[in-house]
């Protein structure tokens, strides 16, 4: 056996055991449907690997998926990939149809979303059909239409969403990977800034009887912090079921999220990944038009959201070529205060601290984890850029660490 | 004459560069965005050969260090891994005396001191020293990122790469003097 043999032999999660696999779900409870799908990444991880699948075989699944849930036979046209996302694979298409009731001839242009067998953020696409439902006509969003939970039609898991038009990069900062850092200039980001804050506000304050669509998220009791520790626990168990190696930090990170997890005091709809490039919207007018990445979506502490759109990573230097605009809008301060205002909220400097550590925690468990892992055992239809991307693991650590000491000073 | 690693990254490079990508540019934006990143890949690969191999000897060097200072601290209380950890240290410090030992040898030995140490802080939850070995670990680690982070600055993504030691001075400290 080489040496190289010798390595990947001694990987223990690259073909988990049944043992393995139930006492990690054992040691880091998480939600009921968090449970099932980190589950089932595990048990098929010791499959084939990613095969690359055809524009044909993945439109003929979807035309299945419709027609099974219409009831009479549809015509797909135009389809083509579609770009962006570093975790799902994405085609567009033009569904030629009757409506739900069977009565008026229309054309649609739709967008399915399938997952390969792994990716950057596994997930389920039950919360994401139910979480549009929920939010459609409080942000601007794709309204969900069908979903194939278990791959029933489609080569994997995947759901059907309307198409929304819009640009996610401006045309003059358009080469950045996933928007990290992307930067709208003075202009745009005067128009968009204000539409960020307020949207975010929105979902933030959604009236809970939409939570009736969420019936696979579990809703946090207020004054307790078992639904904060059980989001610890998701990236715990990432961190578990994907590392290829260990890091000895995350350890003394976990133990301090689990110490200090405040209790909720108001239940958000918190987005989970609420940053530039990770919303589309029309060039001329400056209007967002769409929020996509709904897929890490959960009940929980606004604040997560908030430390997560001002995180250095999605910011970019000002035009004084110092003060950091975060995620390309505003400097976080006023970012703060502005979602105060919008939302009758108030910000808390020592929530705001605690899910500072938190989005670290887990952006390091999605880059340095679950990102490395997919692309380790060529899992995805992405292998190139989820590989790239572990390249952020050190810097962030070291981030995670000085953040880290100062809180704890 | 057979040729060097080099040689056939920088010709597969020239290729893809100079004839691929020009061919490429009406392309579908996601193939143009995986074929800049498997250039980008290549580039990372080319740039940092030549140092692998110092590299992980400095990786490992480091985490046998560390379990070193870890062991200090949990003789009394956590005696298997005490051991285990001293068993580590001393295959590491053969392998790197060991001139046939190969790179992946080196991180065979170096992850799995990264497990016995992060089991030793799992271990300590609760215990009179568990202030003082988080801090241990944190500073081991913050001590030894700028090496990890200036290792990976060819991929581009450290905005503050300007800021970091250059690899050539960490791997050889008394050329740089």
């Amino acid at each position: 056996m080489t040496a190289l043999e010798k390595l990947k032999t001694s990987d223990i999660r690259g073909n988990p055991s049944d043992s393995l696999i139930e006492s990690i779900r054992k040691k880091y409870p998480t939600e009921k449907e968090v449970d099932a799908v980190f589950t089932r990444k595990m048990q098929r991880r010791s499959g084939p690997p990613f095969q690359q699948i055809t524009l044909e075989r993945l439109i003929e699944g979807a035309k299945r998926l419709i027609e099974a849930n219409l009831g009479y036979e549809v015509s797909i046209t135009q389809a083509k990939w579609l770009s962006g996302g570093a975790s799902k694979l994405q085609a567009v298409f033009e569904l030629n149809w009757k409506g739900f009731d069977n009565t008026k001839e229309q054309t649609t242009k739709l967008v399915l979303r399938t997952e390969p067998a792994a990716s950057i953020t596994e997930s389920s696409r039950r919360r994401e059909y139910q979480v549009l439902k929920a939010v459609d006509g409080v942000i601007p969003a794709p309204e969900s239409y069908w979903l194939d939970e278990d791959g029933s039609y489609l080569p994997y898991p995947g759901i059907i969403l309307g198409f929304c038009s819009g640009t996610a990069k401006p045309s003059g900062d358009s080469d950045k990977v996933s928007g990290l850092g992307q930067n709208y200039g003075p202009a745009l980001r005067e128009k968009l800034a204000p539409q960020f804050v307020e949207q975010l506000a929105k979902i933030h304050t959604m009236e809970a009887s939409r939570y009736a669509h969420l019936e696979d998220f579990e809703v946090p009791q207020i004054g307790s912090n078992e639904a904060v520790i059980k989001q610890v626990n998701y990236v715990r168990r990432m961190w578990e079921e994907d590392r290829i190696e260990e890091e000895p930090v995350m350890e003394v990170v976990y133990k301090w999220l689990i110490r200090h997890a405040p209790p909720i005091d108001h239940v958000s709809l918190v987005h989970g990944d609420y940053r530039n490039g990770n919303f589309l919207f029309d060039e001329d007018s400056g209007q967002i038009t769409t929020w996509l990445d709904w897929e890490g979506a959960v009940l929980g502490d606004r604040h997560r959201d908030l430390t997560y759109a001002t995180m250095d990573t999605f910011a970019h230097p000002g035009e004084d070529g110092k003060t950091l605009i975060a995620s390309g809008m505003m400097p976080k301060e006023e970012l703060f205060a502005a979602y105060e205002k919008a939302s009758g909220l108030k910000v808390d400097p020592v929530r705001l601290a605690y899910y500072n550590v938190y989005n670290r925690y887990l952006l390091l468990g999605l880059i340095m984890g679950s990102s490395a892992r997919a692309s380790y055992g060529a899992q995805t239809h992405q292998d190139v850029l989820t590989n790239y991307l572990t390249g952020l693991g050190y810097q962030n650590l070291s981030e995670l660490c000085d953040y880290l000491v100062e809180v704890t000073r | 004459m057979i040729q060097t690693f080099d040689t056939q990254l920088a010709v597969s490079l020239r290729a893809l560069q100079d004839v691929v990508a020009p061919a490429l540019k009406d392309a579908e934006s996601h193939v143009v965005e995986q074929f800049n990143l498997a250039l980008a890949t290549l580039n990372f690969t080319q740039q940092r050969l030549p140092y692998a191999r110092a590299f992980h000897r400095l990786e490992l060097e480091h985490f046998i260090g560390f379990s070193a200072a870890v062991r200090d601290m949990i003789t009394n209380d956590q005696p298997d891994l005490h051991d285990q950890l001293a068993e580590l240290e001393a295959a590491g410090t053969e392998q790197l005396s060991d001139p046939t030992a190969d790179i992946e040898h080196y991180l065979i030995t170096s992850r799995s001191i990264r497990e016995r140490i992060t089991e030793s802080l799992q271990c300590a939850t609760g215990k009179p020293y568990e202030a003082a070995l988080d801090k241990l670990a944190i500073e081991k680690q913050q001590a030894f990122f700028p090496t990890q982070r200036a290792w990976c600055v060819p991929l581009g993504l450290d905005t503050a790469a300007d800021e970091l030691p250059s690899l050539d001075a960490l791997l050889n400290p008394s050329k740089a003097k």
